[in-house]
């Protein structure tokens, strides 16, 4: 089990390093952003603690950087930086975890050991599908560069289709999904949405993503063309 | 609302005694015209009697119309009238003695109800007398109208007035009361929030662009001090945070004890560091802007000459005099702002740290070395103005302080990138607690660029009369 540590407290940095190596855990240091970002970008790490206030480049910026590369290790922010928003913005900019300085050495130990069963599977923050983009974070739906306006339901509609991306959606699914599980009302109301979703994501630009399945419900599909 | 009903209930009883003096001085010029006529008729009867007795019918069918009764009156009764006169008794009591006599009658004809003016004159050699009755009728009339009109007009007015006073007063006054909302409802500084700026350059333009002003500067001041709040909690975080973790760590995994006593004593020396900082601007901060400062008399040169001779990693060159330089002011400060700007000097230097002390005449201190423009009345009665300036500079050979960040240097927990990493020392408050020193004693601490590093000039008023050294 390999760690990247980036953090610009060397005596922090030493220590904590000293401590994962007793857990058993392989442990490089950065002790700034620029020589973190390559590191990650590089080596083949099943977890990153990341500091979030480094010289060079910030915390932030190196975990956006990983993800915009498609470097999926899980990423935990060791921060002294203790505000709500502070959090917010680590969580959507793609990490996996926040904890905040002082801490308990067993519980970085902990979540580290859980981050890494939880594994490096691709986790982007922005959904896709061809060149349909959804962010969850900034409830933005664009196709190639033109925005997409969407009502709640309906981004809530694509937003599962998009999730199980390739997959049949039963509407049944959609229904508890998006409405709730004991909503009373019949199916058709999945297929009003859906009516509604493609007169907006794909009409427009004269493709066919969300398919029909007869009998069994909707696929999503890449390009749809 | 309040002025509208002052300005209604002010004007109100003017314009009713206004209204009434037209009404009486009307009627009185109208009635005085009647009684002119009335008198020259009246006269002219007299003289028609004292020529030849003429009667009354032939006289009234000369000179008067429907309105004029005429009536003789002798000594004994009535000798003559108008036939429209029924009553037997004198209209009017003799007139005085060679004047006119005046008198107003009502019911003078049956079935009318005028009021009559009836002027008396005397028959010129006789005790008889002439008695005119003229309708009054016209003078009651337009004294009617014209009451009725301003009855009328003068409430119509006042509303008018009221209404339109009530509009323009509101239409004013609409902007304060949204001004007021908006202030109400800002309960925070540091929201941002700004009342509606009104575009007229009256009072209430002037009035919301000083509260915009003043919210401005609230603003300011709240976000600076949430930043420094969010700042110091970040910076004492971090050396805990460390503390912790090799406590924690020693516990599972055998460090160096010798290394583990480094750790935490190099960790506790930077807490206790920033604790003695944060507590040093704190104080100052709470005092605000015209706290006391101690006033001893400080040999700038001697304590100077102490910093220098500390040991350090790099020794320091001194320059300048050796003179005895005299500064009013704390000696501890002073002792503090001279010891981290050498302590700062020394973390950048590359093989050479020079301090140099000197004293400048006033026209030989440039203006940037004295800081901005003295705005608290304190200030104001001591910043710069001296005769003579203490000048300490402290220059290094490191890789000097680019252009934009030469303030910002000496703002709270301000590093600058490359000196980010930690082990280069500071906390990051030393500059901004020798910058609000120097300004305590109304001197300035500025950053400059040398030759080769980066060059920071203390300067202090002095109480020292020129470069010849005082001997005392």
């Amino acid at each position: 089990m390999r760690v990247l540590l980036v953090e610009d407290e060397r005596t922090l940095a030493r220590t904590i390093a000293r401590g994962l190596q007793a857990e058993g855990m392989l442990t490089d240091v950065a002790h700034d952003g620029l020589v973190g970002l390559e590191r990650a970008l590089d080596g083949d790490y099943d977890v990153v603690v990341l500091d979030i206030m480094l010289p060079g480049r910030n915390g932030y910026d190196v975990c956006r950087s990983m993800r915009a590369a498609e470097a999926w290790a899980p990423v935990l922010m060791l921060t002294a930086k203790d505000g709500e928003y502070d959090e917010v913005d680590a969580f959507d900019l793609g990490a996996d975890d926040y904890l905040t300085k002082p801490f308990s050495f067993p519980v970085l130990v902990a979540r580290l050991r859980a981050l890494v069963r939880r594994g490096g599977i691709a986790r982007p923050t922005v959904l896709r599908a061809g060149d349909l983009a959804l962010d969850p974070a900034t409830r933005e739906v664009s196709r190639g560069d033109e925005q997409i306006d969407l009502t709640a339901r309906e981004f809530a509609v694509l937003h599962h289709l998009m999730r199980h991306r390739g997959m049949v959606v039963s509407k049944l699914d959609l229904l508890q999904a998006v409405w709730d599980l004991h909503h009373e009302g019949s199916e058709n109301v999945v297929e009003v949405y859906v009516g509604y979703l493609r007169r907006k994501v794909d009409v427009p630009f004269g493709r066919q993503s969300i398919q029909t399945v007869r009998g069994s419900g909707y696929r999503l599909v890449g390009d749809g063309r | 609302m309040r002025s509208v009903v002052a300005v209604c209930l002010a004007i109100s009883p003017l314009l009713v005694a206004a209204s009434v003096a037209a009404v009486l001085i009307q009627q009185h010029d109208l009635t005085r015209s009647v009684a002119l006529i009335g008198e020259e008729q009246a006269r002219s009867v007299a003289r028609d009697l004292e020529r030849d007795g003429a009667g009354v019918q032939r006289v009234e069918g000369s000179l008067g119309g429907e309105e004029t009764l005429i009536q003789v009156v002798g000594p004994d009764g009535v000798l003559d009238a108008s036939p429209q006169l029924r009553v037997p008794e004198p209209l009017a009591p003799p007139p005085p003695q060679g004047g006119v006599g005046q008198r107003v009658v009502g019911n003078l004809v049956p079935q009318e109800s005028d009021r009559h003016l009836v002027v008396t004159v005397e028959v010129a050699g006789s005790r008889n007398y002439v008695a005119v009755a003229r309708s009054l009728e016209t003078v009651d009339e337009a004294t009617a109208s014209t009451t009725r009109l301003l009855g009328v007009g003068v409430p119509l007015l006042v509303a008018v007035l009221a209404g339109t006073s009530w509009l323009l007063v509101g239409r004013a006054l609409a902007p304060v009361e949204r001004i007021r909302r908006t202030a109400d409802e800002i309960t925070i500084a540091g929201s941002g929030r700004r009342v509606p700026a009104v575009p007229t350059h009256d009072e209430v333009g002037r009035l919301s662009q000083t509260l915009n002003e003043m919210l401005e500067r609230l603003d300011v001041s709240a976000r600076a001090q949430r930043q420094f709040v969010a700042d110091a909690s970040h910076e004492l975080r971090s050396p805990v945070a460390t503390l912790r973790a090799l406590m924690e760590v020693s516990a599972t995994v055998p460090l160096d004890q010798a290394e583990l006593r480094r750790d935490v004593l190099a960790e506790t020396a930077r807490l206790e560091r920033l604790v003695v900082g944060l507590l040093v601007l704190a104080r100052r901060d709470a005092a605000g802007p015209l706290r006391p400062v101690r006033d001893d008399p400080v040999d700038l040169a001697d304590l100077v000459a102490r910093e220098v001779a500390r040991p350090r990693r790099l020794p320091v060159q001194a320059g300048g005099t050796d003179d005895q330089v005299l500064v009013r002011g704390d000696p501890d400060a002073l002792g503090t702002v001279v010891s981290n700007l050498l302590d700062n000097a020394e973390r950048h230097a590359t093989s050479t740290v020079t301090a140099a002390l000197s004293l400048a005449q006033d026209a030989a201190v440039p203006e940037h070395w004295r800081g901005p423009a003295p705005r608290t009345p304190r200030e104001d009665r001591t910043a710069g103005r001296s005769a003579w300036w203490a000048v300490l500079t402290v220059t290094d050979d490191g890789a000097g302080v680019p252009e934009h960040e030469r303030e910002r240097i000496f703002e709270r927990f301000v590093r600058l990138d490359e000196a980010r990493t930690r082990d280069a020392g500071g906390a990051g408050l030393g500059l901004a607690i020798s910058r609000a020193i120097a300004v305590d004693h109304a001197g300035w601490l500025a950053c400059e660029v040398g030759p080769g590093g980066a060059v920071f000039v203390l300067v202090l008023p002095t109480s020292s009369s020129g470069p010849v050294a005082w001997t005392g």
